[in-house]
């Protein structure tokens, strides 16, 4: 790696998360000259907000899909489905595109999320130096996808809401719904709050 | 964009510079690959009329029905804010706040806080601001793709009608993407004065 390459910090220069004002940066707390955004060198308390928004994931992801998030009452019986049975359902019916979405958002996202997230903030806790640049692009991912993961709430919702033909057929939305949602809030406040120059922070130590 | 400009990479805080770009190029860091500029079109014409399509596809799809459901002479439909309610009734509040959050105000919001910096001059920083931090949570996108997801599974259940609110899910969605792709949150922050009196 380059000897020239220099981070903002190393030069006691600081960007403005908001505005991406490039300035001075004064000793501990500041404000943007041009946003008035309060700014440090890095994410303030990143590891530990981080931590304990993966931490909060971890125990709701557990409810999140033993309990079932759809309550449904057809002509043929009473159902009650968790994440993962509603997959098995749709792809038992031959909706196997529907299927793989719903698992991949509703399942896979959020469960890589986590773990990616957990290797991100261990790998900075440690101080390792390897593969910043596959780091930050593993970051950047999860950043990206975190969202989607709210797909199975609004499929619930809709259908509940859609679904109330009396004799027919019933929908309700079922208590794994609320875990659920949580899971997706908390990884993306968790992404958001990781600070991804950290990974840099550490690789450019051992480069200097 | 003016001239070639001192940077710190948001992703890695490289210092580099980024030279004036054309519309549609990319500025990447040479350390991480972030995009670190981009060359969009300062046209706030075009951002203009795009943003008040959105807000008139916004009340649009509020305003009428999603879908409609029909079996044997029993038929239900729903709006959004009809599923917000619904929500509410069953007693799952939170859901029902982060669904009319993600699908109605926050969307709402962005479009007038698009409206506020593309009118006034210079653009107020605290909704620039304000602006990037709601935007990954206005989830028009996957809410469309849930609708896709719900009229697959309904299909077989019973005789579907998409409503005008779909159309309109769908092209709002068209709509913020090309703001997106249009909107150069850096060419109006460089319209904001720096005011050291915050200091």
């Amino acid at each position: 790696m380059p000897t020239t390459e220099r981070s903002a910090l190393a030069l006691g220069l600081g960007r403005c998360p908001a505005c991406g004002l490039l300035a001075r940066a004064g000793a501990g707390h500041a404000r943007c000259p041009r946003c008035g955004e309060h700014w440090r060198g890095r994410k303030p308390q990143s590891l530990a907000r981080t931590v304990a928004c993966m931490a909060a994931a971890y125990v709701l992801f557990i409810p999140a899909n033993l309990l079932p998030v759809m309550h449904s009452v057809t002509l043929k019986g009473e159902k009650h489905d968790t994440i993962l049975s509603g997959v098995l359902h749709l792809w038992n019916t031959g909706s196997w595109p529907l299927a793989l979405i719903v698992f991949v958002a509703s399942i896979v996202v959020p469960l890589t999320k986590l773990l990616i997230l957990t290797l991100l903030v261990v790998s900075v806790a440690r101080r390792a130096p390897g593969w910043p640049f596959e780091r930050t692009r593993l970051y950047r991912v999860i950043e990206y996808i975190g969202r989607w993961s709210m797909l199975d709430i609004y499929v619930v919702t809709v259908l509940a809401a859609l679904v109330q033909l009396q004799a027919f057929a019933t929908v309700d939305v079922g208590p794994g719904a609320l875990p659920f949602a949580g899971v997706v809030v908390l990884t993306m406040l968790a992404s958001r709050s990781f600070d991804p120059r950290l990974i840099w922070d550490h690789a450019e130590e051992n480069h200097a | 964009m003016a001239s070639a400009e001192l940077l710190a990479c948001p992703d890695c805080d490289l210092i580099q510079t980024a030279p004036p770009l054309a519309a549609g190029a990319l500025a990447h860091c040479p350390r991480c690959e972030a995009v670190v500029a981009r060359g969009l079109p300062d046209d706030r014409q075009r951002c203009l009329a795009l943003t008040v399509a959105a807000a008139m596809l916004l009340v649009l799809a509020n305003a009428y029905p999603i879908l409609t459901l029909e079996t044997r002479g029993v038929s239900a439909s729903c709006t959004l804010l009809d599923a917000v309610q619904r929500l509410i009734e069953d007693d799952f509040h939170a859901i029902a706040a982060l669904v009319f959050a993600t699908t109605l105000l926050l969307p709402a919001l962005e479009i007038v806080m698009l409206l506020t910096v593309l009118l006034r001059d210079p653009p107020p920083p605290v909704v620039l601001r304000w602006m990037e931090r709601i935007r990954p949570w206005a989830m028009i996108d996957v809410f469309v793709l849930g609708l896709l997801v719900c009229l697959k599974k309904l299909a077989d259940l019973a005789r579907l009608e998409a409503g005008i609110a779909l159309f309109a899910f769908c092209a709002l969605m068209l709509v913020f993407a090309a703001i997106r792709a249009n909107f150069d949150t850096h060419a109006h922050w460089a319209r904001v004065p720096l005011d050291h009196a915050h200091d």
